[in-house]
């Protein structure tokens, strides 16, 4: 072996291989000349951050079976400043320099067209290798709609969230909290934005994989902000929003404990940036509705008065009253002054009607139980007596033989006989005014001009 | 011992990127230098052709107007292009302008199908300069990108806006010029417009009766109509369209040969050649109450009195069709209606044709049900029919030149004519 070697290394040449070496001098660059966007985009993007931007057509980025047009060249400075304004520039704030350089692509990549997938839906964004981030449909864009500049910045935020995650991943506990319902189907016509809402996922797509819905969590999050985020879980069933809520907690906290960032802040970053630049607004409220108190269980009680001044001023239900009437009178009948009746609120699901009466100079109350349900989606009220009644005095009362006949009579079937709505009064208040929220009550359903409501007083 | 090896041969005598950056800035001198830039014609996959002025500049910016609509030929629209070697030099128009409209996969944007458009390109590979010509290859499509240099008067002609007038010329011209004609080495051809599609066709007869009908895609140029690729018509290459001084189409060949086109009334080859059961028609129909405009016929008063014997009796005419259903067997069918009703009243005849001649025998009255003997089509109308012998002809309107109405005369009576627009039913 040895002798082979030898005579083998003996009667080796030097090979002359100056022809085989590429000469990079001569390469060939294709892109020769800077414009005005170029300019921005090096003094913004790359000098800054290192990232570079792929605006100028290039087949090999994207599906090279599909007709895929490029984007205006004067989309491509108003989508980037988004990008550095929306996203770069708020985890830098939050999150600090090295953060936000460690971690970002370092390649944005942007087409005027979308991405047609063979089932006819299409494709707005993709991620690679945490590399490179590439974004579609950009030259319909409006950047005067801030919901149109949402989209892409959402997608922005969704696939870097999966950078982070590649990096860290999600806590164990994510996947388990909606686990029996991820689907590789999810854009089959039975998941639908309702059934997935329901499910408590915070968009279709969520229910492809934990890691999207944790993608997909975090995007809408930051983006479509917190009073989004919870109007979509006051608008839901109570188990999804528990999902929902419980997700959200998991997001929060995984932002703080790995690479210490304050999300909260994070959040209200990205929301002033749209807000101030691009006229972002939030949504309309929806939790600040009675029926999101009760099933919220924010409500302690309400009381009904009518000598009460802001009856008056509000307007009061004549049906409502002629109950109340017939009541007091029976009470009255066997000795008892009713002064008012009060609706506790124990929980959720339970209403406790107290009635206020005197003898004498004495105040007595009387309680009876009764179980709540209340809609999310309508705030549809239904009330069932609840039995056995509750033991202590104010129950004792309510049992007395010369108390209950007249609640039987005229208090329980008019409670349990009919689906009440849970509203704010007067219905018709804007949130505008000084005094929206403050009384809370309901109204028979069908028939508004039947109706109880007195001031709320909170837990 | 040891070998002295020379240097490796370079088979083509430079090294590959030498070679590589020779071709792209001979490519890209070529079309920056053309000083007054470019008109182009390109074709697409689905529709037709597109025509557009270009100027290149060295900055990588690429200026242009299109023939894709009003606007677009008279709004000049910069973009950048780039020149990249992948298997072959290419010219990649990579930020978006005109020339990506037809590319463009969203239907909304010029109706092209979802995820397609017009099946176009924008990157092109080199294919040849020559001349005043650079010439390109679709790089998915594999349609033709043909520049040819412009002169300083088209540039500035393009600049002024002359571009949509030469189109709109062009346009009203084939919108009230619909048949026309021209001989090429003796051989009767009728030239058609699509102007929808961006695409034409020149139509001759061949010995054995049938059309013979050869088509190509077509952009506008700046005071011409240009076929792209070029057409051959019996050998001779035909190139572009202008209308004359005198408001004549005229057409030329590659050779520069001017041929007049000849604008006639009706279609340039006889109906008979159109019209059987298993032809390109089979049915002259008239719609509604009126008959085509413009055509004087004895046949109008019967049609005149059937509507007023309609009328009298409160119904009104949905259609009327005469129609070969079969080798043998051809119906008149009267539809029309009361209230919201609409009704039927038919007849079938068997037919032979001859030449230009139908002659109808074996009249069966009320085939579908009993309208037909119940009054619903008067006595004058159904005589006419009955064993009757017809020329069949083009008819002409004077008051449309681009009407195709079918026209079947009555035997030896020039002024009396059963016509109606003709269709494949």
């Amino acid at each position: 072996m040895i002798c082979v070697f030898a005579l083998g290394s003996l009667l080796s040449c030097s090979k002359d291989n100056d022809n085989l070496t590429v000469d990079l001098t001569k390469y060939n660059p294709d892109i020769t000349a800077q414009n005005d966007v170029d300019k921005w985009l090096t003094s913004n993007l790359v000098n800054p951050y290192n990232i570079e931007t792929v605006y100028r057509f290039e087949r090999n980025f994207t599906d090279v079976n599909r007709d895929i047009s490029p984007v205006y060249l004067q989309q491509v400075e108003p989508m980037m400043n988004a990008v550095l304004t929306t996203y770069l520039q708020p985890y830098e704030k939050i999150g600090g320099k090295t953060f936000i350089k460690t971690y970002t692509p370092k390649q944005f990549v942007l087409y005027g067209s979308p991405s047609y997938n063979t089932n006819g839906s299409i494709t707005l964004g993709t991620a690679d290798n945490g590399r490179r981030i590439v974004l579609y449909e950009l030259n319909s864009l409006d950047f005067n709609n801030p919901a149109a500049v949402k989209r892409p910045v959402r997608t922005i935020h969704h696939e870097f969230t999966h950078i982070l995650n590649q990096n860290i991943v999600i806590p164990p506990a994510f996947e388990q909290i909606s686990k029996a319902d991820y689907t590789a189907d999810w854009t089959g016509a039975a998941n639908t934005a309702a059934v997935a809402k329901s499910l408590g996922f915070v968009s279709q797509y969520s229910r492809s994989s934990f890691g999207e819905d944790f993608a997909e969590m975090n995007a809408h999050l930051l983006v479509e902000g917190q009073v989004w985020f919870d109007n979509y879980c006051a608008t839901t069933s109570p188990a999804a929003a528990a999902k929902l809520r419980e997700k959200e907690k998991l997001v929060v906290s995984y932002f703080k404990d790995y690479y210490n960032i304050d999300y909260r802040a994070l959040q209200a970053e990205v929301q002033r940036v749209l807000k101030e630049e691009y006229g972002a607004t939030d949504p309309v409220d929806q939790t600040k509705t009675f029926k999101a108190y009760l099933i919220g269980n924010k409500v302690a009680s309400f009381t009904f008065n009518p000598t009460a001044s802001h009856y008056a001023t509000y307007g009061q239900s004549s049906s409502f009253q002629t109950v109340y009437d017939n009541y007091k009178t029976s009470m009255a009948s066997k000795g008892w002054t009713v002064q008012s009746i009060q609706f506790i609120f124990a929980s959720a699901s339970k209403m406790t009607f107290r009635c206020v009466f005197t003898s004498g100079t004495t105040t007595y109350n009387a309680d009876y139980d009764f179980n709540m349900s209340v809609d999310y989606a309508t705030g549809k009220t239904q009330f069932t007596k609840a039995l056995p009644e509750g033991s202590g005095g104010s129950y004792n009362n309510g049992g007395n033989e010369s108390i209950k006949p007249a609640f039987e009579a005229y208090i329980l079937p008019y409670l349990t006989n009919r689906v009440f709505v849970a509203s704010f009064f007067p219905t018709a208040m804007t949130a505008s005014d000084p005094d929206f929220g403050k009384f809370g009550g309901f109204y028979v359903d069908g028939t508004a001009s039947n109706y109880f409501y007195g001031p709320i007083v909170l837990k | 011992m040891g070998c002295s090896k020379e240097k490796t041969e370079l088979v083509f005598g430079e090294a590959p990127e030498e070679r590589i950056s020779e071709e792209l800035a001979q490519w890209k001198s070529a079309l920056v230098s053309a000083p007054n830039g470019w008109i182009a014609g390109m074709g697409t996959s689905a529709k037709g052709g597109y025509g557009f002025y270009m100027k290149f500049t060295d900055d990588d910016k690429v200026s242009m107007y299109s023939d894709y609509n009003a606007a677009s030929a008279k709004t000049s629209q910069t973009s950048t292009y780039r020149l990249k070697w992948g298997m072959k030099g290419t010219l990649i128009f990579d930020t978006y302008n005109y020339l990506s409209i037809m590319q463009d996969p969203v239907p909304g944007v010029a109706g092209g199908a979802a995820g397609k458009g017009y099946q176009s390109d924008v990157e092109f590979e080199f294919a040849r300069l020559s001349g005043d010509s650079a010439i390109f290859t679709g790089k998915k499509y594999q349609n033709t990108l043909v520049l040819v240099k412009a002169t300083k008067t088209q540039e500035e002609q393009f600049q002024k806006g002359d571009y949509e007038t030469s189109i709109a010329k062009f346009n009203s011209f084939f919108n009230t010029n619909a048949y026309l004609k021209l001989s090429i080495n003796n051989v009767v051809q009728q030239v058609a417009f699509d102007l929808a599609n961006k695409s034409l066709s020149f139509t001759s007869l061949q010995e054995d009766g049938a059309f013979n009908a050869k088509s190509a895609k077509f952009y506008y140029s700046m005071n011409t109509i240009e076929i792209l690729d070029g057409l051959v018509i019996d050998n001779i290459v035909m190139k572009s369209f202008s209308i004359s001084a005198n408001g004549t189409l005229v057409a030329l060949d590659a050779a520069g040969k001017e041929y007049n086109i000849e604008v006639v009334d009706k279609p340039v080859f006889p109906f008979e050649l159109y019209f059987n059961y298993n032809k390109t028609y089979n049915a002259i129909y008239i719609e509604g109450s009126k008959m085509p405009a413009g055509v004087t016929s004895d046949f109008n008063t019967l049609w005149n009195n059937q509507i007023a014997n309609y009328t009298a009796n409160n119904v009104s005419m949905i259609s009327m069709t005469f129609r070969l259903i079969s080798s043998k067997q051809a119906k008149l069918e009267v539809w029309f209606r009361s209230g919201s009703t609409d009704y039927l009243a038919d007849a079938s005849y068997d037919y032979v044709i001859s030449g230009n001649t139908i002659k109808l025998s074996n009249y069966v009255p009320s085939v579908s049900n009993a309208n037909w003997n119940n009054g619903w089509v008067i006595t004058a109308i159904k005589n006419y029919f009955i064993d009757a012998e017809f020329e069949m002809a083009w008819v002409t309107s004077s008051t449309s030149k681009s009407a195709m109405i079918g026209g079947l005369i009555k035997k030896n009576t020039p002024t009396s004519f059963f016509y109606g627009n003709v269709k494949k039913m």
